[in-house]
């Protein structure tokens, strides 16, 4: 549960690329987390009070949470809100500094390779959802459904920021900034 | 090599890795993908599982209702409504030796009925808490044990993510959890309450403060108190007696829970735009981590399934002939020993799915269970070197403060033993987590 306090003077300053676009995904992620309790909200209201349930609730969670995370992924990263040990980190850096860059660039530069892994082995998927939208759907035909190629653009744009994340975070340590 | 000595292996480096300092949701993403690939000896294989587990794993309602419950916790955090609480605790025990520790307990676990996440809980009555105990000479190790050990009562106490965590992976009632939290929460309450009290009397110098001086507070009339409380009220009738009453699921209660605290946040003037987009950023995060997070140890858990890891762990278990209980109590130690180096939920996604498939067929009843690992993950939050309530405590006291970080964890240690004190207890006698279900 890291994260959970945000600390500024670990952020890095907001210029560059890579800032604006983990920002402007962190703001569509923000906006939907409103819209995903207004929903849920108007979902319990309705189905209580008029006994009219919206139809595709469930479906519409479901892609929702996925889009939400990869939206955020890349901003978390940035500001130092995903899980990690300092423990070793910290002794590093009052006895090895140097060495304690090397690791730090070495940990960033693993994250962008296995987040690009996945990255290349999902694109078939965008690829194959947005060309058959017909068997890529969630929900049931006839009822509700909702397309999937949105929603994997989306993760593949999350996955994309956080690899540039990860990547600037390591060149950065390697120039002996914060990282 | 066999499946067992990959997976082993790959169990090692992991958590080498980990402490090393590499991000835990990449270790495990590395780790189980390198392990499918031994193990299946064949790249594609093991990227498409990779693939497989960013699509499928947290695209369920159930998580969908993650951002919800910490955006309920952060804005009834933003919006002081903790402050009302404790000023009501407070003046509720102003007689008694150590009261205002014991109005710190007390407010923290109304504070948990309506909020799913210890850190809310830290932060906020960090803020409150600490300042008014110092200015009153309590000791700082004192003032800050308080706050970071009472925090937890906010993951036992429902609504609770953990608890929803918890029955995500074991496919457990969460309505069912909750009630189970309600006992060892409010017995827990009572324990550090006499803790404090005994405490008071014995120790006086580790308290500190327990000198009953003429309060210059005015005290507030019983206007005011229901003033104060009504928000609280609310929010804990709305979101009890919405799930009990059929209205919404727990699930959904994080939901009506955040919808009504931004209401009554709004109503009250206690919000500000600038203060509920922080709020909002702030929830993303803590979302984007933990549900990577989760997402990143569902590949893991499918790796050690693919690796027979878990049924050998159980004919080795069974065939060594150990008894149930014995075999509960050393998972649980082994989480506490977790919770020295990791989060609440990674401990619980990194054991569970090895623990579950054993702890079923044993018959275990995994509601009592799932009170026994919350307990014990939560002892973690307190535990050095990484103790996240500690961490919060912290962050929340601001660079100026003059209390150092051991000094919590020396503050926060016997809280730590009274909930080791609390999971024996429930240990030994289930009924107190089974008795209200």
């Amino acid at each position: 549960m890291a994260g959970l306090v945000d600390d500024p003077a670990a952020t890095p300053p907001d210029r560059g690329p890579v800032a604006a676009l983990t920002a402007a995904l962190n703001a569509i992620g923000t906006v939907w987390i409103v819209a995903l309790m207004l929903l849920i909200v108007s979902d319990i209201a309705l189905r209580n009070i008029a006994n009219a349930p919206i139809t595709g609730v469930p479906e519409m969670v479901s892609f929702s949470i996925v889009g939400i995370v990869f939206m955020q992924l890349s901003h978390a990263l940035r500001v130092g809100g995903l899980t990690r040990s300092d423990i070793l980190l910290d002794a590093l850096e009052r006895r090895a500094p140097a060495l304690r860059r090397a690791l730090l660039a070495l940990f960033h530069l693993t994250g962008a390779a296995i987040l690009g892994i996945a990255l290349w082995w999902f694109i078939p998927s965008l690829v194959a959802a947005w060309t058959f939208p017909q068997r890529n759907f969630m929900g049931s035909p006839g009822v509700f459904t909702l397309p999937r190629w949105p929603l994997y653009a989306l993760m593949c744009a999350g996955m994309a920021a956080t690899i540039l994340q990860f990547l600037a975070f390591s060149w950065s340590a390697l120039q002996g900034g914060k990282a | 090599m066999s499946g067992i000595a990959v997976a082993l292996i790959t169990v090692v480096v992991m958590l080498l890795l980990i402490y090393a300092g590499l991000h835990v949701a990449i270790a495990l993403l590395v780790l189980s993908f390198a392990g499918v690939w031994m193990l299946r000896g064949n790249f594609d294989i093991a990227a498409n599982m990779m693939v497989l587990a960013f699509k499928d794993s947290i695209s369920d309602y159930l998580f969908g209702v993650v951002p919800l419950f910490v955006l309920m916790g952060l804005v009834v955090a933003a919006a002081g409504i903790g402050r009302d609480a404790f000023d009501v605790a407070h003046q509720a025990f102003r007689r008694v030796k150590g009261g205002l520790g014991i109005g710190t307990v007390v407010a923290n676990a109304i504070f948990a009925a309506i909020t799913g996440i210890s850190i809310a809980s830290a932060a906020v009555f960090s803020k409150l808490a600490v300042p008014e105990m110092r200015r009153r000479g309590y000791t700082k190790s004192f003032s800050v044990g308080v706050v970071a050990g009472s925090s937890v009562l906010g993951m036992l106490l429902p609504p609770s993510l953990l608890f929803i965590l918890y029955g995500v992976l074991t496919e457990q009632s969460v309505g069912a959890l909750f009630i189970a939290g309600i006992l060892p929460g409010l017995l827990l309450t009572v324990i550090y309450s006499l803790g404090i009290l005994g405490a008071a009397h014995l120790k006086p110098d580790w308290v500190g403060g327990t000198t009953l001086e003429e309060d210059e507070t005015p005290l507030m009339s019983g206007a005011e108190i229901l003033r104060k409380m009504a928000p609280i009220i609310l929010l804990v009738a709305l979101v009890m007696g919405g799930i009990y009453g059929g209205i919404f699921t727990p699930t959904e209660a994080g939901a009506a829970g955040a919808f009504a605290a931004i209401v009554i946040a709004v109503a009250k003037r206690r919000i500000t735009w600038s203060v509920f987009r922080d709020v909002l950023i702030q929830t993303g995060h803590t979302t984007a981590a933990v549900c990577f997070l989760i997402i990143s140890a569902s590949l893991y858990s499918r790796m050690l399934a693919m690796s027979g890891l878990p049924g050998w762990l159980g004919t080795q278990v069974i065939g060594a002939g150990l008894e149930v209980s014995t075999v509960v109590f050393l998972v649980l130690m082994l989480m506490i020993v977790l919770g020295t180096i990791l989060d609440s939920s990674s401990i619980m996604l990194l054991v569970i799915p090895i623990a579950y498939p054993l702890l079923t067929a044993m018959h275990v009843d995994m509601i009592w269970f799932g009170v026994l690992v919350i307990l014990a993950v939560e002892i973690g939050l307190l535990t050095p070197p990484f103790g996240i309530a500690v961490f919060v405590v912290k962050a929340a006291l601001g660079p100026a403060s003059d209390i150092t970080l051991w000094q919590i964890f020396k503050g926060a240690a016997p809280f730590a033993l009274a909930m080791f004190g609390l999971l024996m207890l429930v240990f030994f006698i289930p009924s107190i987590a089974t008795a209200l279900i």
